[in-house]
């Protein structure tokens, strides 16, 4: 080993380089054991360069580093262990690093291998095995540097490890049993390991090969094993180490492997791998990739694009792709469905003009200063160097005769035993380049050439007979129709029948004249149809009609370069969209219904297609059933035997959730905070065919109605999302447009912010509810309390009325009735008395009414109805002051001061009363000249001033008085208290009096108790 | 004119000069009877009395600063035999039984005045009691209805002058509840429809004064 780890990068320090080709060996001869078969795999016909590559390098950013370790899941996801030791994971578009779960060793020492039940083992320095991303169970083995590792059918594995007394141990599900000397291993340590098919192992180490029966063991002296492979036929391959390259094991000794093209013995050695083809694939030190298939050697490296030229790991996946991992990066080969020819493989240049295929198995390439050969997979050229006539070989027909026909510049010729023999032109005139050949049922050739004009030339017996000079019609394409007569495609733009000499059937190729008029194809068959390549799709003549299969069909394209029909009778379209294929019963189906949807098979760029017209013949059919065709650039295969194998149903995987740009792993049952965002859901499905052509749908139950057609977007977006329970669901589309049945889920929830929850709604609900009743209590109340306030006012009204009449009116009439029955008694006795009672009696009568009318017009204050205060009083004070009799005439004025506001009703009946009352004195006792009502609305309070210049009041007696009742002034004091008013009589003798009323405004104003919008509302309502 | 001795000497208590001055007149022309004084308050008629000492007195009831009943009251204490008749422009029965109670001789009506007034006076002289039919009738339509309890008096009162249950509890001093299952036992007991109806009966019977 110490030989060897030099050749590692510096990184990996002490790390053995070689473990991983027993690994991928191993795993991968499982591999082929437990599938059901291989889906896809790599014809051992094909060129390592026809297969498809693709390369994921560090230089264009793919890759952090090189990658030496490679396995895949039975989930179908791919691992890569860097060199620098990262785990990657691979589902055909992206590398997702892995982290290692908390408390799993792993560091750059570690091996990784996937076994058959879906476990990883990560190998380092325990042996841990991981399935779904969580430790199933881990193994202290002591000694560090797990390397080797291979899987016993029945799951167990063996390990080899660095340790010198017993290096090969037996892992079982829960136990480890370790074997060394005692148990007949004489080695140590192993560098590799090789199950054999009888229970045993074959096991390499520096110096010996030992092939272990759990007991026993032979030994065969070797040096430095690297590597074991067993091929298909059971031959075991050595890798060696130090420059001393491939050894075969055979009959008890290892021999070099040694062909003309290839010395084994000079490689320096990388990994060994056979895949499922019997391919030998060698990953080399700097010298690429070799495959080895009998004594062909194909070789691989930088030149051809790839990764780098040291390979560490190859590896066969269950789809039959072969992975390398270089220093580098890694590459992939596939074998594409159409295969192509290009100077690469030997042709002579990539100008491949026409193409056929000869009854000895050979096929043909008209190239540009070579005719091509290709038989059993080689191609050869035929230039002028050892033969051509001319450059540019033409059109080339076989006819029944097994003659080969070949056009090359301007002349024909016969093409035997590697000569051409020119057909005698007649008078020496060269015909033309020749575009076309066809042999009718007679075994006439008839050959279309080129010149001016244009020809149609009849040989027979290698003897021009006719040359037909063909304006009307000039020649293209020709087919031979079964029924005698050949179809010749004219230059424009007809599909002509010319037989015994006469054009007997015309029509033209495009609908509408114009664009290329040129049919590359004609088949005419035996039922008397005849089938045309066109720009505007296959066109078909049967019975005098013409009918086309177009996209309305189902082709991919309306255009057709050529087509042909295989061995099985399917037909294969060359087309700008790709490689189209329908089977025979597809196109009878159409001949009946030129409406019908055609079933068709479509092989894109993807599949290795690049179509393009070529000049000549195009389309060919080679004796072992393979489809050519010639594209005017490459020559491209396909071998419909080995297209009948489906790609396996796509499955899908959800793998992360990201909310608001945080990423959660997709576990079950995920919660997601409140109120997300952005939530995105990441899927995918592992393929590495053509990843390119997985398509998803996703639906998120519980949101959208319909699936959506995701197309190849491996992530869903959703936005804002109400809070509810939600499942995910995706399915894939495999390569073949195939859609699994069964969608990946995931269950999550949105969790409700506490605003969105039900009990929060409820709660809100109560509150509102709550809400309405306090309002509905509280305007009950606060009417309940107007009515009450209505009602105090009222029987405090009553109080007054009452009072009022008692103090004055009844009193008054009681004094009255006493003096009229005293005058009564002094009748007729005493007249003269008696009339003086009555003339009292009288007077006081009189002044009862005018005490009965203050009662009177008391009442009717309190119908006041206008909110006029001011104009209430002023009508009040004229009234007044045309009562007064007196000989003075008093003036009465109202001022008001402010901006007039409403006062509350029941307050303003009393402002009313106590200034009817003042206005009463002023004008009744004062003797006034003037009297004065002053009128003050101020933002704080009310306030009402009568003022008179009359007699005024001695404040001495005015104090007694006020006490005593007269002046009515307890009732106004009284009222003023009531309202919670200030009253301040002010008044002197001679200088008049002033009575003032002051409210405050918070209880003066009515709209300081103006409603709230609420109770407006309510009000409202409630009306 | 007899001697001073052989006649009835009055003592009218009214605050209405108008009515004193109609009973000054009547009494006035008679030959039995002499107005001795005239008084405005109860406080007055009490001084009044003990310096005039009456052979009867007209007592209005509703009087400033001191009211009828409580001058009654002042003066039969100090004049066990003083005779007293009880002018009232009301006839409320539980007036009416107060009045009598604290000692009256006579209850007449205002409005009966000019008719009874004299033969009451002389009546009441000769030391017989006098009560005018109304009068008789009132208390004995009301004679079995429950008494209401001062407290419930305090409260009427206050509703009589226009008063809130809430500024009613804060005058005495008391919770609104409290108003409120009193003015629920007032209407009860009065058989009053709502509180305005109560004030009304409170006054018409006397339990309240104006």
């Amino acid at each position: 080993m110490g030989k060897i780890a030099p050749r590692r990068p510096l990184l990996l320090r002490s790390r053995w380089p070689p473990t991983a080709i027993a690994v991928t060996v191993s795993s991968c001869l499982t591999c082929v054991l437990l599938l059901a078969g291989p889906v896809h795999a790599l014809d051992p016909n094909k060129r390592l360069t026809q297969y498809m590559h693709t390369s994921w390098r560090i230089q264009d950013g793919s890759l952090p580093s090189g990658m030496y370790e490679i396995a895949q899941t039975s989930d179908g996801f791919l691992w890569f262990l860097s060199l620098p030791g990262d785990l990657y994971r691979f589902d055909g578009v992206r590398f997702t690093r892995w982290s290692a779960p908390a408390g799993v060793p792993f560091n750059t020492e570690s091996n990784i291998f996937a076994d058959h039940s879906g476990g990883l083992w990560l190998a380092g320095d325990k042996l841990v095995r991981l399935k779904d991303g969580v430790v199933s169970s881990q193994f202290e083995l002591q000694g560090r540097m797990f390397q080797a590792i291979s899987e016993d059918p029945d799951g167990s594995l063996w390990v080899v490890r660095r340790a010198e007394d017993a290096p090969l141990c037996h892992v079982t599900d829960s136990a480890f049993k370790c074997f060394g000397k005692a148990d007949g291993i004489p080695i140590s340590p192993i560098e590799s390991i090789l199950a054999d098919r009888e229970g045993g192992f074959w096991l390499g180490g520096q110096a010996a090969l030992v092939h272990w029966h759990r007991g026993r063991s032979e030994m065969y002296r070797s040096e430095g094993i690297q590597s074991l492979a067993r091929g298909p036929d059971g031959s075991l391959w050595l890798g060696i180490s130090g420059g001393h390259g491939l050894e075969q094991f055979k009959d008890d000794a290892a021999k070099p492997f040694v062909t003309p093209t290839f010395d084994g013995s000079s490689l320096d050695f990388g990994t060994l791998m056979f895949d499922r083809d019997g391919n030998l694939w060698v990953g080399t030190v700097g010298k690429g990739l070799f495959r080895i298939n009998g004594n062909v050697v194909d070789h691989y490296d930088h030149t051809n694009g790839l990764s780098g030229d040291s390979v560490w790991a190859l590896f066969e996946d269950r789809e039959g792709i072969v992975w390398a991992g270089t220093t580098s990066g890694i590459d992939s080969f596939r074998d594409p469905a159409v295969a192509t020819f290009t100077p690469t493989e030997g042709l002579g240049k990539d100008l491949a003009a026409g193409i056929l295929a000869s009854r000895d198995g050979s096929v043909w390439i008209a190239n540009f200063g070579s005719l091509d050969r290709i038989q059993n997979g080689t191609v050869s050229s035929i230039r002028r160097s050892n033969g051509l006539p001319g450059e540019q070989v033409a059109a080339m027909l076989e006819d029944h005769g097994g003659n080969m026909w070949v056009g090359v510049d301007d002349a024909l010729y016969l093409f035997k035993d590697g000569r051409f023999r020119r057909i005698p032109e007649p008078d020496h005139q060269p015909l033309g380049m020749v575009v076309g050949l066809a042999e009718d049922t007679d075994g006439n050739i008839w050959a279309a050439c080129k010149g001016k004009p244009r020809k149609l030339v009849r040989i027979r017996d290698f003897q021009v007979r006719e040359v037909i000079p063909a304006s009307q019609f000039p020649p293209g394409g020709l087919a031979a129709d079964p029924h005698g007569g050949i179809w010749i495609s004219t230059r424009n733009g007809d599909l002509v029948l010319f037989r015994n000499g006469v054009v007997e059937t015309k029509f033209p190729l495009n609908p509408k004249p114009g664009g290329y008029p040129f049919a590359e194809q004609m088949i005419a068959e035996v039922d008397g149809s005849l089938l045309a390549s066109s720009e505007n799709g296959l066109v078909g003549w049967r019975q005098g009609k013409v009918q086309r299969m177009t996209t309305k069909n189902g082709l991919p394209c309306d255009s057709l370069i050529t087509f042909i029909q295989d061995k099985e009778k399917r037909w294969w379209l060359y087309t700008p969209c790709g490689v189209v294929e329908f089977s025979d019963s597809e196109l009878q189906r159409w001949w009946t219904n030129p409406e019908a949807v055609v079933q068709t098979r479509v092989y894109d760029q993807f599949d290795g297609a690049q179509p393009n017209l070529g000049s000549f013949d195009l389309a060919a059919l080679s004796s072992d059933g393979r489809v050519w065709f010639a594209s005017g650039i490459v020559v491209q295969v396909i071998d419909p035997s080995r297209l009948s194998q489906k790609a396996q149903p796509a499955m899908t995987y959800i793998e992360s959730v990201t909310v608001d740009r945080k990423e959660f792993p997709a576990t079950a049952n995920f919660k997601v905070a409140p109120h997300p965002r952005d939530l995105q859901i990441a899927y995918t499905s592992p393929t590495f065919l053509i990843p390119q052509r997985v398509k998803f749908r996703y639906r998120l139950d519980g949101y959208d109605r319909d699936w959506h057609d995701a197309g190849a977007r491996r992530q869903a977006f959703y936005t804002d999302l109400p809070p509810g329970k939600y499942t995910f669901r995706v399915v894939a589309s495999n390569s073949d447009g195939v859609w699994n049945d069964s969608p990946a889920k995931l269950d999550f929830s949105v969790a409700p912010a506490y605003y969105q929850t039900n009990w929060f709604c409820a709660l809100c609900a109560v509150f509102f509810l709550a809400l309405l009743w306090a309002a509905y209590r509280w305007r009950v109340r606060q009417l309940h309390h107007h009515f009450e306030m209505a009602l105090d006012a009222r029987v405090a009204e009553r109080t007054r009325i009452a009072r009022d009449l008692h103090d004055t009116l009844l009193q008054s009439f009681h004094g009255v009735l006493l003096r009229f029955q005293t005058a009564f008694q002094l009748l007729p006795e005493r007249p003269v008395e008696a009339k003086e009672k009555l003339g009292t009696a009288i007077e006081q009568a009189a002044e009862a009414i005018t005490e009965g009318r203050d009662a009177v017009q008391g009442l009717r204050d309190s119908t006041l109805q206008a909110n006029n205060l001011a104009l209430a009083i002023s009508t009040l004070g004229e009234e007044l002051a045309t009562e007064s009799t007196n000989e003075r005439h008093t003036t009465f004025r109202v001022a008001v001061e402010g901006e007039s506001r409403n006062l509350h009703p029941i307050l303003r009946d009393e402002v009313y009363k106590i200034a009817a009352e003042a206005l009463r004195n002023a004008f009744r006792h004062a003797q006034a000249r003037q009297v004065e009502v002053e009128i003050r609305y101020d933002k704080e309070q009310f306030r009402l001033r009568v003022r008179d210049d009359g007699k005024g009041i001695d404040p001495e007696v005015l104090s007694r008085l006020g006490s005593e009742g007269h002046y009515g002034l307890p009732g106004m004091r009284e009222r003023a208290a009531l309202m919670g008013a200030k009253l301040t009589v002010w008044s002197e003798v001679d200088a008049g009096t002033e009575v003032e009323l002051r409210l405050p405004a918070d209880s003066a104003y009515e709209s300081t108790r103006t409603p709230s919008w609420f109770s407006r509302k309510f009000a409202k309502a409630k009306a | 004119m007899k001697a001073d001795a052989s006649r009835i000497r009055i003592f009218a208590v009214d605050d209405h000069a108008l009515v004193r001055e109609g009973i000054a007149g009547l009494v006035g022309i008679q030959p039995d009877m002499i107005m001795v004084g005239e008084a405005s308050t109860g406080r007055e008629a009490i001084q009044q009395f003990r310096a005039l000492h009456p052979d009867v007195t007209l007592m209005d009831l509703q009087m400033p600063e001191m009211n009828g009943i409580d001058a009654l009251i002042a003066i039969r204490n100090e004049f066990p035999d003083a005779r007293v008749i009880v002018l009232t422009t009301y006839a409320g029965d539980v007036q009416i039984l107060r009045a009598l109670k604290a000692g009256a001789q006579a209850y007449l009506l205002k409005n009966t005045l000019h008719k009874e007034l004299l033969d009451t006076i002389r009546a009441v002289h000769a030391g017989k009691k006098a009560l005018s039919p109304e009068a008789s009738y009132e208390i004995a339509e009301h004679a079995t209805d429950d008494a209401l309890t001062p407290a419930e008096i305090n409260v009427l009162r206050l509703i009589a002058a226009g008063n809130a249950n809430k500024q009613i509890a804060d005058q005495l001093s008391i919770t609104e509840e409290t108003v409120k299952s009193r003015v629920k036992s007032i209407l009860s007991k009065l058989g009053a429809n709502d509180r305005t109806h109560a004030a009304m009966i409170g006054l018409k019977r006397g339990i309240i004064e104006l």
